[in-house]
């Protein structure tokens, strides 16, 4: 039975989660035996995808709740037969059904498949709304009456129908759905309610705090391999074409909520540029401070560039938004993969052990060479895997995403505008330390041989436990200014892109990558050990981090000194511990840490605001901390939800942290 | 004098002054403060350290290091406190984090040990950094020759000056300074600086004894418009004192003497800050 | 992949509560039962997938092992696919010295090329280049077997360079 728990990570977190939920799972168990659930399964697996859509939407069961909002989600329904390469990360165009009324958008001639799905797919919807309308009454009943023929109006009624086309995709088996630039979208409609008197500015205030309550709904079960991982991000702030910031009641009043609901789900992503004014910032950081975990900040002094550079309409880069964590997406108008599998930099290094004749390496140089050989031979490995992608024909997502409905062709055929795929990277600080180290040891010491490094490698430190302890406590020149690890991570990083720049998929979709992965844990544990004192299995550098150095300048300059064009701009985040303490007392300092950190060119970044002290508590006495929020990959979660190794990786960085810092 | 010894340079020092300040750690010191937190900047010379607690070998056994293999370079148990660096470097070094400074109105703080009696090495420093428009701090006990402060006194932005013990033989007991020394040095720099701010540090047994608070108080009443930090002295050096086979004197500062005397600042209308150091 | 899991899982755990079983744990351990069953054929499913994938494509071993450098190649593993790779290498650059194999004392040679056991390996090292993998579930114990007997010898693993070339 133990062995069956440690094997079977989601079986844990179903224990777990078995009495917090065990009211919800009684009532699947109801639906169950009720439902005709068999036939509705026989349905969606033999016929065509929006046959089965609109089947689910006559019987699906609908969950009123007693706010006011309608926001419901169903187990036994999902529509979860996989068709080939799922959709998800991205964040569909919530525009097209808050300026339509859904029977606006219908083909007049269905004259392909497409068009016909197309159709099908909105009279589900229609059928949905009309049951909805049904089986409510008074505002709701009146919100879903306009939502088949008429645009939306009110502020109140906007947020409805984002949660209506959020809640649709969620139960279309779309994982982490993102929510995008809430306040540039909104604001008109709460510009015009304020100023019509429909309702007082704290009224609005409320309504956007119960929709914040019902996205963080059915947490437990968006949640991906962690939990907490759901992909509901909002993205706040803008930057526009003179270089000016633009923000908005909105965007202070969400990241007001964010800081008082102290939930982990939603998020904020905030963009950031030269010209943001210190009272976002302070509040940002009041918010980070409050240990919430979000917001995470966005550059947009490096970022738009980058993006326009890739080959990103200038004025739809202005308006980017992000994948689930941080990768850069055009909200909308994208289905870019932007995770779809990861390059591990640190396999390449272990092959070269594993396969190279050691005798004929003879110097430094002719190591990162044959290094670079190997990464090769990788990046093909990685190729193949996004190139062997075929992905499912989704219709539904098609309805929400722009210009499909011109081209009349599907999002998995290149309907949309953009298409392209997109990796991660984990473990090229690892790398780099290594090598440097090799360097050191080997080159300029003369301590030890190639040979020894391998048998290192191999052997998990067998026979070299003395010398992991030196090299554990050495400190990490990956993430500082050291000219020779700038010089060799930029050398990694132009081969990357050197031998990626002329991929591309089926339908023309560029390949793109970053330096921020969420594998940093589940990567490294099949990993062998590597010589910068890390050992089998033990977790990679996350992100782009160094919790050796004494302060956070040296990690801003060297994240802003590496270059971030072509297409290497797939998230690449900044992680930092930050001491509860540090923010309490010297939030100005930070500020104007920040803001030169802005000037200098950082991608991204963002924070951990805890102390060992409370984790290391929480990690003993786990009931003494149910509200307790960290930041893990790209998002916040609970920290009682997390699997050891992720509280054990928090704990170390954390006490590492705090020891350089005080 | 182109080179002086240092034990470190910390970046990102968000209380020795505003905006993100640089410290430089000069070593060597003019009195030796029984409740020092840096122990390795007392005296002038390079030191030998031994960390047990970071040996591989025999990290449980004895004080002293036993040579081994790893101490070709890879030992980090074993070291001196202190390298020489050299005014070019130190400018360079410093001048990494320009664009931190200049945002923020910050710069560079020497401190120590004791920084004011490395004034030949710091002077060409300061000329540098000032033609960088960086702000300059010093932090100092004032036990030092007047000469040396008006040396540079005209590049300096403010001054942290100690506040310890201010009675005639239990200076001269306790930290071996010449009081007569400090209060001269004192009072020019009262005339001719533009920023200064007093720091005193609190533990029940020395600075805050009955005796010398009743020295404190009216001191601080004649200079009020001076603003006044203090903090508990702390024993988080006692790592270091046993780097150094010296033994940490563990001086302990209560709250309770600590909120009275801070309190009767206030009363007599000082502008006092409490901080954690 | 594992969002799919989870969602088995929950399926299967809805279904046994529905049915009223004891234990939820019998259910989902058939299931793991399975599911280890099948990662197991995967694995090898992949290697002949891919290896298929790049015989129409025209890609070789011989070309890939050429690239190392490597000519004299012992092959760990007398299976089918160890039998296949010598039969693709055959008559080509790359020479197919010997396999090892644990039931060398049974299958003397196949296709005159002999079969020796993993402790012959220190006689015959100076034979080959390296040594080509072809179990996937093997290849740790493997590499710190070799790396005993020959620290510089190189170990290559199929599973991991199928989808290299």
């Amino acid at each position: 039975m133990d062995r069956l728990k440690d094997n079977y990570s989601t079986l844990n977190d179903l224990e777990l989660h078995e009495k917090k939920v065990s009211g919800e799972l009684n009532y699947l168990k109801e639906q169950y035996l009720q439902s005709n659930y068999l036939d509705f399964y026989k349905l969606y697996k033999s016929d065509n995808i929006a046959n089965a859509f609109y089947r689910m939407c006559e019987i699906i069961p609908i969950n009123k709740s007693e706010d006011d909002f309608v926001y419901f989600f169903d187990y036994i329904f999902a529509l979860d037969y996989i068709r080939g390469y799922r959709y998800g990360n991205i964040t569909p165009n919530y525009k097209i059904i808050l300026e339509n009324g859904i029977s606006s958008l219908f083909y007049v001639e269905e004259d392909s498949r497409f068009c016909k799905d197309y159709n099908r797919i909105l009279q589900g919807l229609i059928v949905l709304s009309k049951r909805i309308y049904n089986q409510t009454d008074s505002i709701q009943k009146e919100w879903f009456r306009r939502i088949i023929n008429e645009p939306a109006e009110h502020f109140d009624e906007a947020l409805q129908r984002i949660l209506f086309v959020n809640q649709v995709l969620w139960q279309t088996d779309h994982f982490l759905v993102g929510l995008g630039s809430l306040d540039d979208l909104l604001i008109k409609y709460y510009e015009k309610d304020i100023k019509s008197g429909y309702m007082l500015k704290n009224q609005l205030k409320e309504k956007l705090k119960k929709f914040l309550l019902q996205i963080h709904n059915y947490y437990w079960f968006k949640s991906g391999m962690l939990m907490g991982d759901t992909g509901q991000i909002i993205v706040l702030g803008k930057t526009d074409e003179l270089n000016n910031y633009k923000y908005n009641e909105l965007t202070i009043m969400l990241i007001e909520l964010i800081k008082e609901l102290q939930l982990p789900d939603p998020k904020i992503l905030l963009r950031v540029n030269e010209n943001t004014p210190n009272e976002v910032l302070s509040l940002a950081l009041d918010t980070i401070g409050t240990g919430v975990g979000s917001p995470i900040l966005s550059n947009d002094k490096v970022v738009i560039p980058k993006l326009i550079k890739f080959g990103i309409n200038k004025l739809d880069a202005l308006d980017y938004g992000v994948s689930a964590c941080w990768e850069p997406l055009i909200s909308g108008k994208s289905v870019s993969l932007n995770n779809m599998t990861t390059l591990n930099f640190m396999r390449p290094l272990e092959n070269l052990f594993r396969r190279e004749k050691l005798s004929n390496v003879k110097s430094f140089n002719d190591l990162v060479e044959k290094y670079l050989i190997y990464l090769k031979r990788n990046l093909n490995a990685v190729k193949r895997v996004v190139k062997s992608a075929d992905f499912q024909y989704d219709p539904i997502l098609s309805v929400f995403i722009d210009k499909c409905r011109e081209r009349k062709i599907d999002v998995s055929q290149g309907g949309a505008d953009y298409f392209d795929a997109g990796i991660t990277s984990v473990a090229l600080g690892n790398v780099v330390n290594s090598l440097l180290i090799i360097k050191e040891l080997i080159y300029e010491k003369k301590l030890y041989s190639l040979t020894d490094v391998k048998k290192i490698v191999l052997t998990d430190y067998k026979n070299y436990e003395d010398l992991e302890k030196l090299l554990k406590d050495k400190k990490s020149k990956y993430g500082t200014m050291d000219t020779e690890c700038i010089e060799l991570t930029k050398k990694i990083l132009y081969y990357v892109t050197e031998n990626t720049k002329d991929f591309r998929t089926e339908y023309g979709g560029k390949l793109k990558y970053g330096l921020s992965a969420p594998t940093y844990i589940d990567a490294a544990k099949t990993a062998f050990a590597s010589i910068d004192g890390r050992r089998y299995g033990d977790p990679f550098i996350v992100h782009i981090s160094n919790e050796t150095a004494d302060n956070y300048m040296e990690i801003l300059q060297f994240a802003s000194s590496l270059d971030y064009g072509d297409n290497r701009f797939n998230g690449n985040v900044i992680d930092i511990m930050v001491n509860p303490y540090f923010i309490k007392h010297y939030k100005n300092k930070l500020i104007e840490m920040l803001k030169v950190g802005i000037d200098l060119g950082f991608f991204q970044l963002q924070m951990n605001v805890v102390s060992s002290e409370i984790l290391i508590r929480a990690k003993d006495m786990p009931e003494m901390y149910p509200n307790l929020i960290v930041r893990v990959w790209g998002f916040s979660a609970y920290f009682n939800d997390l699997p050891i190794e992720y509280k054990n990786l928090l704990i170390k960085r954390a006490i590492q942290n705090e020891r350089y810092m005080s | 004098m182109n080179y002086s010894l240092i034990t470190n340079i910390q970046r990102m020092c968000f209380s020795d002054g505003p905006g993100l300040r640089t410290t430089i750690f000069m070593k060597g010191c003019t009195i030796h403060c029984p409740w020092c937190s840096n122990p390795e900047n007392i005296s002038i010379h390079k030191e030998k350290y031994f960390i047990k607690s970071k040996c591989v070998i025999n990290s449980n056994s004895g004080k002293e290091c036993k040579k081994c293999k790893y101490n070709e370079g890879l030992c980090t148990a074993t070291g001196e406190y202190g390298y020489y660096k050299s005014t070019d470097e130190l400018v360079e070094e410093i001048k990494k984090d320009k664009d931190f400074f200049s945002s923020s109105g910050g710069g560079v703080t020497f401190s120590g040990g004791e920084a004011l009696i490395h004034v030949d090495y710091i002077l060409p420093v300061m000329i540098k950094l000032k033609k960088e428009n960086i702000s300059i701090g010093f932090e100092t006990a004032l036990f030092v020759p007047l000469k040396n402060i008006k040396k540079i006194i005209k590049y300096t932005d403010f001054f942290y000056i100690d506040v310890k013990i201010l009675e005639k033989n239990m200076c001269m007991k306790v930290l071996g300074g010449d009081i007569e020394l400090y209060f001269d040095n004192l009072r020019y720099i009262l005339k001719n600086a533009k920023n200064i701010i007093f720091r005193v540090p609190c533990n029940d047994e020395y600075t805050l004894s009955k005796e010398n608070v009743e020295i404190l108080l009216p001191f601080f009443k004649d200079n009020s418009s001076v603003p006044i930090e203090i903090f508990k002295t702390h024993n988080l050096a006692k790592n270091k004192y046993d780097s150094l086979s010296k033994v940490a004197m563990g001086i302990k500062c209560t709250d309770e003497v600590f909120c009275d005397f801070y309190s009767k600042l206030i009363e007599q209308g000082n502008m006092v800050e409490r901080k954690e150091i | 992949m594992c969002w799919f899991y989870k969602r088995i899982t929950i399926k299967i755990y809805i279904k046994s509560k529905a049915r009223g079983y004891k234990s939820f744990y019998n259910s989902v351990c058939d299931f793991r039962r399975a599911e280890r069953r099948y990662i197991k054929m995967d694995e090898n499913n992949i290697i002949i997938k891919k290896w298929l994938e790049n015989l129409c494509k025209r890609k070789y071993w011989s070309d890939y092992l050429a690239e190392y450098g490597y000519y004299n190649i012992a092959i760990y593993g007398a299976g089918d696919i160890g039998r296949y790779l010598e039969l693709e290498l055959k008559d080509t650059k790359i020479n197919v010295v010997f396999f090892i194999d644990k039931n060398a004392e049974f299958v003397r040679e196949i296709d005159h090329v002999p079969v020796v056991l993993i402790e012959e390996l220190p006689l015959k090292k100076n034979l080959i280049d390296a040594i080509v993998v072809t179990i996937p579930y093997l290849d740790k114990k493997i590499l710190t077997d070799v790396l005993c007997i020959d620290s510089d010898l190189p170990v290559m693993s199929l599973r991991d360079m199928v989808f290299e070339l």
